[in-house]
């Protein structure tokens, strides 16, 4: 019997971002920001934003889904949808995987699209372009993954956001490295195939291990 | 047979505890004796480094420092897998008592690798992919820390931490040879590495003396908190009624 | 004697060393002494008005 689960939880996701607009804004909004401080906080020469940008770049969206992850499970938390999972026949870790993946669908897009554009503000050479949008697309859910168990960890806490900030601060270096570097490679026409390699392999890590560690820290999260 | 039987019998927290009590005396003792010998070695019999001078003495504290940094994450990872696993409590403890000492450790190893650093390489800090990833090490560290008081119910942070703690050390190497990969490619291998000759006997013997005194003094430091914290978590059992009432007595 | 301490001109960064780390594990010995101790009296209390559940009572 297929289980639809998976597809259930996704589905729900887009149903209460569906009810307010300021779930899909709120991540591009700060992506802009940040970007847009870089050219006015150092100077707008392009040759400068030229070299600057792939890092600006994948900063920004590092930060919009780190902004992102302390409502992850916050609602679900209070409301005490997060204790009907854990109730459930179903696998937990399938279920929180479902949800994380419908977050990530939500956010994924739209930051795809701005990134673009602003990847041509910042003088990103159109070659590199692709570049950014995959390893954008293969990036961002490590860092949904991964923060989605820092979230996990803290929901149930009264300083979450200042933890899941410090929780996630070292884990999130390798995927900012490959992610920034894949993109400089690219603008400068380099072949950034080893970069986006090791950024496939670090999501076939997170996708096997992490929703099992979320299922871990949410049980632990409820314990209490 | 025997050692599975031995385990169990320690691993309970009143015989954690007397064990760890009869062992202390005996383990500071050697700390020091093992301590004295380490620091006469490195400071006063090994002769000086026919590159770097004396400079090269802060070997003796800063590489120490830099091992334990990394054995202590280890042995807090492997006594995390079995607190989540096997739900022993002394794992528990030991996963939280040594985040403590590994941040202290972590700590070291960045200021004396900065003070090693000015007079070779002529800057407190390079991003130096050893150096980076110590300091991602040490901010692993802190967050352990973070994360356990945050929690009220010490138990349940015990097992946060220990999820923390493993997802860590999976990511350690990860974030370690990323960051060599990273440094690499955006600057040669120029200031940060002085040709390595092989190590002098007279100067690697203090070197291992060092290293063993910073075991014993994470696992004097480790007792000791493990100790402090099991009594503060069985405070209501038996046993340390039985032995608050010795105290009391003497 | 002072040759010793200057070390070739390093003197400052080897002392600074090694005076750092043996300040961080003295300090840590140091807080781990005094944790016990403030345990231990916690305890002693902690057990002493449950041996004698009447002090309890004559309180209220």
């Amino acid at each position: 019997m297929a289980d639809f689960s998976f597809f259930i939880l996704m589905q729900r996701e887009f149903k209460i971002a569906s009810r307010s607009v300021q779930q899909f804004l709120l991540p591009i909004s700060f992506f802009s920001l940040v970007v847009l401080l870089f050219p006015l906080g150092l100077n707008p020469s392009p040759q400068l934003l030229q070299t600057i940008a792939p890092g600006i770049l994948w900063v920004a969206a590092l930060l919009a889904i780190l902004l992102s992850l302390d409502n992850l499970f916050r609602e679900d938390y209070e409301d005490g949808f997060l204790e009907l999972l854990v109730l459930s026949p179903r696998p937990l870790a399938l279920l929180l995987a479902g949800k994380v993946a419908g977050q990530w669908l939500i956010i994924i897009l739209p930051l795809l699209l701005i990134a673009s554009l602003f990847g041509i503000f910042l003088g990103l050479p159109n070659h590199s372009l692709g570049t950014l949008l995959i390893s954008l697309l293969i990036g961002t859910p490590c860092l949904m993954l991964i923060g989605a168990i820092a979230a996990a960890l803290t929901v149930g806490l009264q300083q979450s956001s200042v933890l899941i900030t410090l929780l996630l601060l070292p884990l999130y270096l390798p995927v900012l490295i490959f992610g920034s570097s894949a993109v400089q490679h690219a603008s400068t026409g380099l072949s950034s195939n080893p970069q986006l390699y090791m950024l496939s392999s670090l999501l076939i890590l997170t996708l096997t291990l992490a929703p099992l560690a979320m299922s871990a820290a949410i049980k632990i999260s409820l314990s209490q | 047979m025997m050692i599975t039987h031995y385990l169990h019998k320690i691993a309970s927290p009143a015989a954690f505890y007397l064990f760890c009590g009869r062992c202390l005396p005996w383990l500071i003792a050697l700390f020091f004796i093992v301590l004295a010998l380490g620091l006469y070695g490195g400071l006063v019999t090994a002769p000086a480094d026919y590159q770097q001078g004396d400079a090269f003495r802060i070997i003796y504290v800063h590489v120490p420092a830099a091992w334990m940094s990394l054995f202590i994450y280890l042995v807090m990872a492997i006594n995390a897998a079995v607190a989540l696993i096997w739900r022993i409590k002394i794992s528990e403890v030991i996963v939280v008592s040594s985040a403590y000492i590994g941040a202290s450790f972590t700590f070291l190893a960045l200021v004396t690798g900065s003070l090693w650093g000015k007079p070779m390489w002529g800057t407190w800090w390079t991003w130096d992919a050893r150096l980076t990833s110590e300091l991602v090490l040490l901010f692993l560290y802190f967050s352990i820390i973070a994360l356990y008081n945050a929690y009220e119910d010490k138990r349940v942070a015990s097992k946060a931490i220990s999820i923390l703690a493993l997802v860590g050390v999976i990511n350690i190497p990860i974030i370690h040879y990323s960051v060599v990969w990273w440094n690499t490619l955006h600057q040669g291998a120029t200031v940060t590495k002085l040709d390595k000759p092989s190590i002098h006997i007279d100067m690697l013997i203090p070197l291992l003396e060092m290293a063993f005194a910073f075991n014993l003094y994470y696992l004097i430091s480790l007792m000791q908190r493990a100790r402090n914290e099991i009594l503060k978590r069985e405070f209501n059992s038996l046993w340390v009624k039985k032995l608050c009432q010795e105290s009391s007595n003497e | 004697m002072n040759e010793f301490l200057t070390m070739g001109g390093y003197g400052f960064y080897i002392w600074t060393a090694y005076g750092v780390s043996f300040l961080v594990l003295a300090v840590d010995a140091l807080v781990n002494r005094l944790q016990q101790r403030k345990t231990l009296q916690n305890l002693a209390q902690f057990h002493q008005t449950q041996h004698n559940p009447t002090n309890i009572l004559d309180e209220h």
